[in-house]
């Protein structure tokens, strides 16, 4: 049978998974869904595909899948980032696997990759930044090289990111024109006055914060790989503002959406390819 | 054991930690029906789960003994009222279950045929892993049972003040449960679930069986899976789709107008007036109709344009507050006997289909 892994849940983290193989494993790939989806409504089209295409992109045979899962509409990014930080924590020590019935090998994963859509790409970057911050208040009053080098140790700053239309620079969740199923127009409606849509505004106080500090950040340790994305924007994407951060170059896909822009199919494999490192 | 028995635990375990212990193990809302539904569908779940192999019998089994009491309680909750054994399709070939005090017990056989020299199919044990996930997202999701419940079992004045956020509790006081925020997250949470439940198992219907890697095997086995694919993909989505919705209570049309009601009337607290606007309200509307009409109310003729005018205009149908309640008590039991209840059950179905 063409199928590998089989899911397990991640106690303590709502309704997070993982999906991992019998095999080695040498990295951890971390999805992290948008306003309003959901780990397997979001990425389920990776779980069969990764699968599938195995032979056309053996990357992913050494790969495992985690899902994080949280409130989307109504909890803060900046809390919701904290518990990205600590689950995935969790999935780096392997700390998640002592509860697991049938325990798969135990890991030691060479490489981290953050991949995000829509406000889950804002949670990601949110994360590197609150490391690099705690890293950089550690080392206040200790030689710059110290701080350089803890800054290349930390596993999350090392990570790749993997961002999907992100919702970084701000959405049109006011606009109609984008929501082309009546889920995400209903959905629409109803959050309207949520807490995080407006979060998600192009004038947050939570986003230009974000920014400014990375791009800060990336002008100061432009070694530092987290600090660095290169995005995947679909054309048309009604709902996102379709920018980046200064110096990051932007990739397009035509005939995509929002929605989407992160699910690979037959037709469409360019997610499979993107992910990897 | 071979590598599919050792796949079939996994599955199992998984099924066991995503849906039946975080079911059972969870305190819920006294009364909410929704909740002891999700529970109900445990059993459903678990005998598709074993018929087409994915889960281990013995497996599944012991964890019925182990989990006995809430899920017992639930479906015996639900039979109270009508509302279990849930009806599946005729071509889906349902096993008995048995309800005793204790425990919970799924009948052998009746799985659907596959030649012995062949894997169990992937693509429906992918189908239902992925069925499986997207339930457990839905199993413990408060919003949900909290809409569900409200919508589709409460009667048509419980509801109105429901969804006006008016409702008064047992001592006539404004009650600060079931919250008008909660109750419209949940409608967004069911409308994605039906969503993305509606495309994984349209696509198992649309796509080709995949090819084995196994080069070694007959032609004539490589058929007999294709065949086999095209045989059993239908009557187990049908199946999948049944179970999933019987809860909603969309086969009764006053509920189904509940749905387009209040649809409407959350998209009208939006209205820009726009061309845009008009088309998206439109779309929504087809999407709802067409997510509605599945499980047993895919036997449902729908008035569309009552349905329209209930959309649009925000027209409450005349509704009947008994017609919810004794549609508890109206619905026919097919396939599946219960153990304490056997005979009668079986004599009820066999006058049935005689008259039909």
């Amino acid at each position: 049978m063409n199928r590998r892994r089989v899911p397990a849940f991640i106690p303590g983290y709502d309704k997070s998974y993982a999906l991992v193989s019998d095999d080695n494993a040498l990295r951890a790939v971390v999805f992290v869904h948008g306003f309003g989806g959901s780990p397997t409504g979001t990425w389920r089209d990776f779980h069969s595909l990764v699968e599938e295409y195995s032979s056309v992109f053996p990357w992913w045979r050494t790969s495992d899948l985690f899902f994080f899962s949280y409130d989307s509409i109504r909890t803060p990014i900046r809390f919701n980032s904290t518990r990205l930080a600590q689950f995935v924590d969790e999935v780096w020590s392997g700390q998640w696997t002592q509860q697991l019935k049938s325990k798969p090998k135990k890991r030691t994963y060479k490489d981290l990759i953050l991949a995000g859509h829509s406000e889950g790409c804002v949670l990601i970057r949110r994360l590197v930044l609150d490391r690099f911050e705690e890293i950089s208040n550690n080392h206040a009053r200790k030689p710059r090289a110290k701080l350089l080098s803890a800054l290349r140790a930390d596993y999350i700053l090392r990570s790749y990111l993997r961002l999907f239309a992100p919702a970084c620079c701000g959405t049109n969740l006011s606009s109609w024109i984008g929501f082309i199923t009546s889920y995400s127009f209903l959905l629409s409606a109803i959050t309207a006055s949520s807490l995080v849509r407006n979060e998600l505004r192009p004038d947050s106080t939570v986003l230009s914060t974000l920014k400014v500090g990375t791009e800060k950040a990336h002008a100061q340790y432009p070694g530092v790989e987290a600090f660095y994305a290169e995005p995947l924007f679909g054309v048309p994407d009604q709902i996102v503002v379709s920018e980046s951060y200064q110096g990051e170059k932007i990739h397009w896909e035509r005939g995509c959406d929002h929605f989407a822009i992160c699910k690979p199919k037959y037709v469409y494999t360019r997610p499979l390819d993107f992910v990897k490192i | 054991m071979n590598r599919v028995e050792r796949e079939q635990i996994r599955n199992s375990e998984f099924f066991e930690s995503a849906i039946v212990e975080r079911s059972a193990g969870r305190g819920i809302w006294e009364g909410n029906l929704s909740a002891e539904f999700s529970r109900a569908e445990i059993v459903y779940w678990a005998m598709v789960g074993v018929q087409i192999e994915y889960l281990n019998r013995d497996y599944v089994r012991e964890l019925f003994t182990q989990y006995s009491g809430p899920i017992v309680s639930a479906c015996q909750i639900l039979k109270e009222r009508g509302q279990f054994p849930f009806p599946l399709p005729q071509d889906w070939p349902a096993l008995p279950i048995e309800l005793f005090e204790g425990g919970i017990s799924i009948g052998n056989d009746a799985s659907p045929d596959r030649p012995k020299e062949t894997d169990p199919q992937p693509d429906l044990w992918n189908t239902f892993q992925h069925l499986m996930l997207l339930s457990s997202e839905n199993l413990l999701d408060d919003e949900t049972h909290d809409f569900v419940h409200s919508i589709s079992w409460t009667e048509a004045s419980q509801w109105n003040a429901l969804r006006e956020g008016s409702h008064l509790d047992q001592y006539s006081v404004p009650s600060s449960s079931y919250s008008v925020e909660s109750i419209q997250l949940g409608f967004a949470q069911v409308t994605r679930h039906w969503k993305d439940e509606s495309l994984l198992l349209e696509e198992l219907l649309q796509r080709k069986p995949r090819r084995s890697r196994d080069s070694s095997k007959s032609r004539k086995l490589r058929r007999q899976a294709r065949e086999l694919h095209w045989a059993t993909a239908g009557p187990f989505s049908n199946a999948c789709m049944y179970i999933s919705r019987h809860r909603y209570n969309l086969s009764n049309r006053e509920i189904v107008e509940r749905y387009f009601s209040y649809a409407g009337s959350l998209l009208q607290q939006t209205k820009d007036g726009s061309a845009g606007w008009l088309d998206l309200r439109r779309e929504a509307f087809d999407d709802l109709r067409n997510l509605v009409s599945r499980g047993e109310a895919s036997a449902l003729t729908l008035d569309i344009p009552r349905l329209w005018a209930v959309f649009v205009q925000n027209e409450v149908p005349v509704q009947s507050d008994l017609a919810v309640q004794s549609l508890f008590e109206s619905q026919a039991h097919r396939r599946i006997i219960l153990a304490d209840s056997e005979e009668s059950e079986k004599d009820k179905d066999e006058e049935q289909e005689e008259h039909s």
